[in-house]
């Protein structure tokens, strides 16, 4: 019998360097690397806050008790830092709390207890949450002053920090576990993507969105003591100042929250997690991963039927279908698109936060910059996330289908693509984004803000497809082709300074109806040259799908064969 | 009509396929048998356009396919070695999106699907998403799949891979039905059994080349052998069985 403890180290290094989702990754990716270099980002952010907010603590002249006030919102925001993210890591990490198909048939015939496994899996988990932790407290948690605290300082920041971790992440943990043990395992499973998405959303509008009341004032006043009761950030914010000693009255309570509701949270996801555990190993093999709905529903008829009313080519409803079919069941792809919605939602809140709490406070039922920033934030994040998506392959060896089908001109499938991207992308924000402005704004600006989103849906869809071979997710990918670190940087600030000056004109564009028309016209123009471009393109008769993507040679040949001429001739 | 003319393929200077000719008629049945890595599903996969051949010529009713590979395609059924399928659709799903990919319209195309799922014994299981499908339920969807568009050249690799005894003698049947009805049927297989109870031909692979080509009947009375299991070991067989068998008993027990 093999030693269970040479048996637990072997699976925990395995459960560890699987903890993020590998299916996501390069397949040539170096998962150790990759890992060192997601800790050293966390880092080199934890150095970049340190070097930002600790030098004014001790250049002040401010007493310690008046320095220890000041800090409340500086620490409030690195605990919400922190639960952010156990949060983050807890969603990208959503599907490896739980052994998958895979392991269930490679470790079920083999002489390994389930406690073994368990025990691999929950130590593995609770070691990348611990170094994801420390990596982002690495500077500041060394470099924070204790305010006359000595070494309870740092030991209150740490203990807070790894308990404002331990809440998130076992909250989502004790999320799944409930949902697994009250639905079916097929429900489980459509239901789990969803809460995937859901949870990393809340994340980001926990940390975005988030009051600054960080304040004796704010702390104190009667009407935010509802609030504060829902925002845990101040709840650790408590435990902190309590830990630390001589906290402020109005701490006490919030402590007590903490430690309430932190001990609740360990025990269900404790419970539900081993018994969870237990009884999926069986689960996983006896039923199937994926439950497609059930098409005798009435939505499931209501798609199809619209679908082929839409759409009246065969070849447009076997693309946009079998896109969206993918997008919904194909776990990989599905939170790649959450990623990049989650990072338009992030930046949205952050307008929308300029809207709530900001100097100003435009009314919401008024045309702002902000408000107008929102939509084309999120519209550009859901094009460009859907774009990204697209090339990336799913069952890639059963691509053969398409190959062997190929009957249309290469341009008939691009045009299918565009509009696939155009339903599954654009039309989706442009529709929420018309409600939502249709309903707090005048309806002429409502509908001028719309018909803009419209062009600049057409014109983003163009741009990104220039170029683009493919059918959605049957072409290889090769990772590593673009140099991110000088591109993302580019793009960031090309997309920031676009997005700016884009709002300002439209903010301006928008105060007259003849400007407006102009504006509209001038996007329409910009539309229809994208179009016309993209389309040139795919009817090229050069033009095929791409079905392998191959790296560029190193050496060029020049193919002069055909052409050279024989010293002898 | 197919016609390979001296067809070959190498794979990074490797020869897979060398200098491979015959024809397959139309009406005729045509077994291609080979031991593994003979190269039979690599003829399959050029004659299908997949791959490329690095030399030689395939031509489907006199006309190199290469010419208009649109108009081939929609001729050619094809049923490949591994059952790769889009695991997340289900198998209505599949086989409406090869459907809608070729360009059938919507009502005969629901009605087809329809139709095959119940005839292989699939309609139940419809909405059920195709991971959970056994192999031979995956073999199925792959036959409805070329058969779908009623195609003049059928390409069968391992037809018969995973199929239940009842569903093996359906497709049988059918392979012989469709070559009566001028379909041109070219299909590989290891199960000899089969093959000499379906073929009028066979064509022999071994190291990829061909090195018998002729009717089951004039191959046994060539090699004076009863049976086609005989007549492969003959030609394509290089290990003696016994002696394998021994040595790996003897490595099991060591």
């Amino acid at each position: 019998m093999p030693s269970e403890r040479r048996q637990f180290a072997l699976l925990h290094r395995d459960f560890l360097y699987r903890m993020v989702d590998l299916e996501l990754l390069s397949s040539h990716g170096d998962v150790p690397k990759l890992l060192g270099q997601f800790g050293a980002l966390l880092a080199a952010f934890s150095f970049v806050v340190a070097v930002l907010i600790i030098p004014k603590y001790g250049l002040s002249r401010l007493g310690d008790g008046e320095l220890s006030v000041a800090a409340w919102g500086d620490e409030e925001f690195l605990i919400s830092t922190t639960m952010a993210v156990a949060g983050l890591f807890a969603v990208v990490a959503w599907n490896a709390v739980l052994p998958d198909r895979r392991d269930s048939y490679v470790l079920g015939p083999l002489p390994v207890r389930v406690r073994t496994i368990f025990a691999a899996k929950l130590t593995a988990m609770l070691s990348a949450l611990g170094v994801s932790i420390f990596a982002v407290n690495a500077f500041t948690g060394m470099g924070f002053p204790s305010f006359g605290a000595g070494l309870r300082g740092p030991a209150a920041y740490w203990v807070t920090m790894i308990a404002a971790g331990l809440f998130v992440f076992c909250g989502f943990l004790a999320l799944q576990g409930l949902t697994a043990h009250l639905l079916s395992y097929r429900l489980f499973l459509r239901l789990s993507g969803c809460l995937q998405i859901v949870a990393l959303f809340a994340v980001l509008s926990c940390y975005f969105l988030t009051p600054p009341l960080a304040t004796p004032y704010h702390l104190a006043a009667f009407e935010n003591q509802r609030l504060l009761a829902w925002l845990p950030s101040f709840w650790f914010l408590g435990l902190f100042q309590q830990l630390r000693g001589h906290a402020d009255p109005v701490f006490a309570p919030l402590a007590a929250r903490a430690l309430l509701i932190l001990s609740v949270v360990l025990a269900v996801a404790g419970g539900t997690y081993a018994l969870m555990y237990f009884r999926h190993m069986r689960r996983v093999v006896e039923q199937p991963d994926i439950a497609p709905a059930d098409r005798s529903r009435p939505a499931a008829r209501l798609v199809g039927f619209a679908a082929s009313r839409i759409l009246s080519s065969p070849l447009d409803r076997a693309i946009l279908l079998f896109t969206a079919r993918t997008l919904a069941r194909s776990r990989q792809h599905r939170f790649l698109l959450a990623a990049y919605a989650g990072v338009g939602l992030a930046i949205a809140f952050a307008y929308a936060k300029s809207l709530i709490y900001g100097v100003s406070r435009a009314p919401w039922t008024r045309v702002t910059l902000p408000g107008l920033t929102i939509g084309l934030v999120l519209l550009t994040f859901a094009v460009i996330g859907a774009r990204a998506v697209f090339a990336l392959p799913v069952s890639l060896r059963a691509n053969w289908i398409f190959r062997l089908t190929a009957i249309y001109h290469p341009c008939a499938y691009l045009a299918a693509v565009r509009k696939s991207l155009l339903a599954l992308a654009a039309a989706p924000v442009c529709l929420v984004s018309a409600v939502a402005y249709l309903s707090i704004w005048p309806e002429g600006a409502a509908l001028e803000h719309i018909a803009i989103l419209l062009a600049v849906s057409f014109l983003l869809a163009d741009l990104s497809l220039y170029q683009f071979r493919k059918i959605p997710f049957a072409c290889s990918y090769l990772p590593g082709k673009a140099n991110l670190k000088v591109k993302f940087g580019v793009y960031a600030g090309a997309f920031g300074a676009i997005l700016s000056a884009g709002t300002a004109v439209e903010f301006v564009a928008l105060q007259k109806v003849s400007r407006f028309a102009f504006l509209l016209a001038v996007l329409l123009v910009m539309a229809l040259w994208a179009a016309r471009r993209r389309a040139e393109f795919a009817a090229s008769p050069e033009n095929s799908l791409q079905f392998e993507e191959v790296p560029v040679a190193d050496v060029l040949i020049l193919d002069l064969v055909g052409h050279a001429v024989s010293p002898t001739a | 009509m197919l016609e390979l003319r001296h067809v070959t393929k190498r794979f990074s200077g490797i020869p897979a396929v060398q200098d491979v000719s015959f024809t397959a008629r139309p009406g005729e049945i045509t077994g291609y048998l080979g031991p593994n890595g003979s190269g039979k599903s690599t003829t399959l996969k050029m004659i299908t356009g997949l791959i490329d051949p690095t030399d030689g010529e395939i031509l489907f009713a006199g006309e190199p396919i290469r010419r208009d590979r649109i108009a081939f395609k929609q001729r050619l059924g094809y049923v490949p070695e591994e059952p790769h399928l889009y695991s997340h659709l289900t198998g209505f799903e599949y086989l409406e999106m090869v459907g809608q990919l070729r360009g059938l319209p919507a009502g005969p195309l629901a009605r087809k699907i329809d139709g095959f799922l119940r005839l292989l014994s699939l309609h139940s299981d419809r909405y059920v998403a195709i991971s959970s499908y056994s192999k031979g339920m995956r073999q199925k969807v792959l036959l409805a799949a070329a058969l779908l568009h009623n195609p003049d050249l059928l390409l069968l690799d391992e037809p018969f891979s995973g199929l239940d005894v009842n569903s093996a003698l359906v497709l049988r049947s059918l392979i012989r039905e469709l070559a009566t009805r001028g379909k041109v049927v070219l299909f590989s297989s290891h199960e000899l059994d089969i093959v000499e109870r379906v073929s009028s031909r066979v064509i022999i692979l071994h190291k990829g080349r061909v090195v018998a080509n002729d009717s089951i009947e004039q191959l046994r009375s060539l090699m004076a052998l009863p049976t086609l299991e005989d007549i492969f070991s003959q030609l394509a067989l290089e290990q003696d069985t016994e002696a394998v068998t021994r040595q790996m008993i003897d490595l099991i027990e060591a």
